[in-house]
């Protein structure tokens, strides 16, 4: 990494990369709340995959070690905030199972996804919106939305 | 024992206060001090977004121990949010129209209304305490209250076409420092119109030919150099669109703020010891000589170097000088992050491209500024603010037709007269010393405020040329 950390000295900021984190969260928090719904109900919505499609995508390509942040695209994480956030918690997850759960949530047949698809990618939803709001809560980087 | 779910009412009730004490100033203050309507629409928001969140957590239950553990991380997302909030409101409550410098900012706002597709967008304009302008990232404000909207369905939409840019509460006197609010505007646009994500593979690109090994870097590390690449992109970008925007006169208040014509020596010559620590890059920003160096470029292609070259002979050296350092130069003077100058430099042609884009089909103000500029110098000379300047078109006396300059042209003017003739100015004035601090300080003050009232003044003439006869009452006008 050839990058240290050099000190900012100019008088036009733009320190506004904390706001991805937020942004982030709000993701997580918009997909839980549509797998609860979905897990209680019989049909899942368009909801439900708009609001997890991103995250799915974006897993199977660092999956798959493909150049997420290089090659930006409205259908998944474009940010380095979130790209790097995503990479944590996933590494934590069996990405295979997390992979399949995620596809079954999307998938628009007959089958109805598992208990387990829904309790692994509630689970990692969980997990992405705490490791979220645990970057973005860092006391270190307080200037959001600065650029 | 209790269970976490019975401390939820104090938690809710502890983010409810959360959120009211930091709206708890809009309403009252909102209604008994003046703002720009930009500033109530923004006030408006914020107290809209309060209403829906705290009627949200009124009604916010969990019904077992498996919803607690899905949603007890929802409130610190809200937390979260609102805290983004907290520190835009005092300042946008702080900056009442008393405040802040409207009419040479307002101006500058009539001129980015020229853009194609930001006719009606405004900007609301906050205080900072420190010396910095800065622009509030609105396309994120945006994003993220349409993800609110996801959680919390009946939240408010950010309004549309509304900017937020923070400057210097000291500023706010000044007329041609604040040239530098350009730059944040093109953070706006940048923003807006996603040049981030092709100036992103851009960089990517440019950094697989320029940079050895870049293909054997983990993908987090390529992730980090293409984002240094990006961010430095961004700010050439916002730079080049300040230029546009405003002409010579956005680079020369950046000289000024950043007092870069210290990098010459008594000859006029390049000082290396005063120009070395100026070469360095910062994790956010390029260099200011390379910032400089490309805004020079950059002018030297446009109508108004010739210009340039005959009036600001000391602007005009530096910037002549600063377009013959090479590449290798840059990379020397940064140890750490010179090996991705390169890649930045292989990226300035796509920069320049996304900035002539924003300004497709907008004049760059030349010509009429040419036409006016004598005019405006001259009222300035006698001390008279150019709001209506009298020019005559023929040798006859009685041939004279009043013209009002528009800000692009009030401010290149101003700030030329300002640079170049304010000694002529003060040693015309009987009693007056151009030696004496005092006595220049005032005189700057004035030419700051004759040009700012010019402007103010061309604001009004055009409200009262576009007003509508029929909202505003007038019997004659014909009805739809």
């Amino acid at each position: 990494m050839p990058l240290k950390a050099l000190r900012e000295n100019s008088d036009m900021v733009a320190m506004g990369e904390r706001v991805h984190y937020l942004s982030l969260a709000l993701d997580a928090r918009r997909a839980l709340n549509a797998i609860r719904a979905a897990d209680k109900g019989s049909e899942r919505t368009d909801e439900l995959r708009n609001s997890i499609r991103a995250a799915a995508l974006s897993l199977e390509m660092l999956r798959t070690h493909a150049d997420l942040y290089a090659n930006l695209s409205p259908e998944h994480y474009v940010q380095y905030e979130e790209i790097q956030t995503l990479r944590e918690v996933s590494s934590s997850l069996d990405p295979e199972a997390l992979t399949q759960s995620m596809k079954s949530l999307l998938a628009s047949g007959e089958e109805r996804p598992t208990a387990d698809d829904f309790s692994l990618a509630r689970r990692f939803f969980r997990a992405l919106e705490s490791r979220a709001l645990h970057h973005y809560n860092d006391p270190a980087s307080s200037d959001a939305f600065a650029a | 024992m209790l269970e976490q779910r019975n401390y939820l009412r104090h938690d809710l009730t502890a983010l409810y206060a959360f959120i009211e004490s930091i709206v708890e100033g809009v309403v009252s203050q909102r209604n008994s001090t003046a703002y720009s309507p930009a500033a109530i629409r923004f006030l408006d928001f914020v107290h809209a977004l309060a209403a829906s969140c705290k009627k949200h957590l009124a009604n916010w239950r969990v019904q077992d121990d498996e919803e607690f553990e899905d949603r007890r991380e929802e409130l610190g997302t809200i937390r979260a949010a609102w805290r983004e909030l907290h520190k835009l409101i005092k300042p946008a409550l702080d900056a009442d129209t008393l405040q802040v410098p409207s009419a040479v900012v307002d101006g500058i706002v009539r001129r980015f209304q020229e853009i194609h597709g930001y006719h009606e967008t405004e900007f609301v304009l906050l205080h900072t305490a420190e010396f910095n302008y800065v622009q509030i990232r609105t396309a994120d404000l945006r994003n993220l209250s349409a993800k609110i909207r996801a959680i919390i369905p009946d939240s408010p939409e950010f309004p549309t076409n509304l900017g937020v840019i923070g400057m210097p509460y000291s500023q706010g006197r000044t007329a041609f420092a604040n040239c530098l609010v350009a730059h944040e505007m093109g953070h706006f646009v940048y923003r807006d119109k996603t040049f981030e994500s092709s100036l992103q593979t851009a960089a990517d690109t440019a950094l697989k030919s320029v940079f050895e090994n870049y293909e054997g870097q983990s993908q987090e590390q390529k992730d980090r150099l293409i984002r240094c690449v990006a961010r430095w992109a961004e700010e050439l970008f916002c730079d080049l669109f300040g230029v546009m925007l405003l002409g010579p006169c956005y680079t020369f208040a950046y000289i000024e703020a950043y007092d870069l014509s210290a990098v010459l020596d008594s000859a006029g010559a390049i000082s290396e010891e005063r120009m070395q620590p100026r070469m360095e890059f910062y994790e956010y920003h390029p260099s200011h000589i390379f910032r400089l160096q490309q805004q020079s470029v950059f002018l030297r292609e446009s109508h108004w170097w010739d210009h340039i070259c005959k009036s600001q002979a000391r602007f005009s050296t530096l910037l002549q000088l600063l377009r013959c350092i090479e590449t290798d130069a840059h990379v020397a003077q940064n140890p750490t992050v010179g090996r991705l100058v390169p890649a930045l430099s292989a990226i300035v042609p796509e920069i320049r491209k996304a900035a002539f884009t924003a300004f497709e089909e907008v004049d760059d103000g030349f010509a009429l500024f040419s036409q006016l500029n004598r005019f405006v110098r001259d009222y300035l000379a006698a001390g008279v603010v150019p709001s209506t300047l009298n020019i005559r078109i023929s040798n006859d006396t009685d041939d004279v037709v009043a013209v009002s300059a528009p800000p692009l042209v009030l401010l290149n003017s101003g700030m030329e007269f300002y640079l170049t003739r304010t000694d002529e100015l003060i040693r015309s004035i009987q009693g007056e010393d151009q030696n004496q601090f005092d006595c220049r300080l005032r005189w700057i003050r004035r030419i700051e405020e004759w040009v700012a009232k010019a402007i103010e003044d061309e604001s009004l003439e055009k409200e009262e040329t576009h007003v509508d006869p029929v909202k505003n009452g007038d019997p004659e006008a014909p009805r739809p």
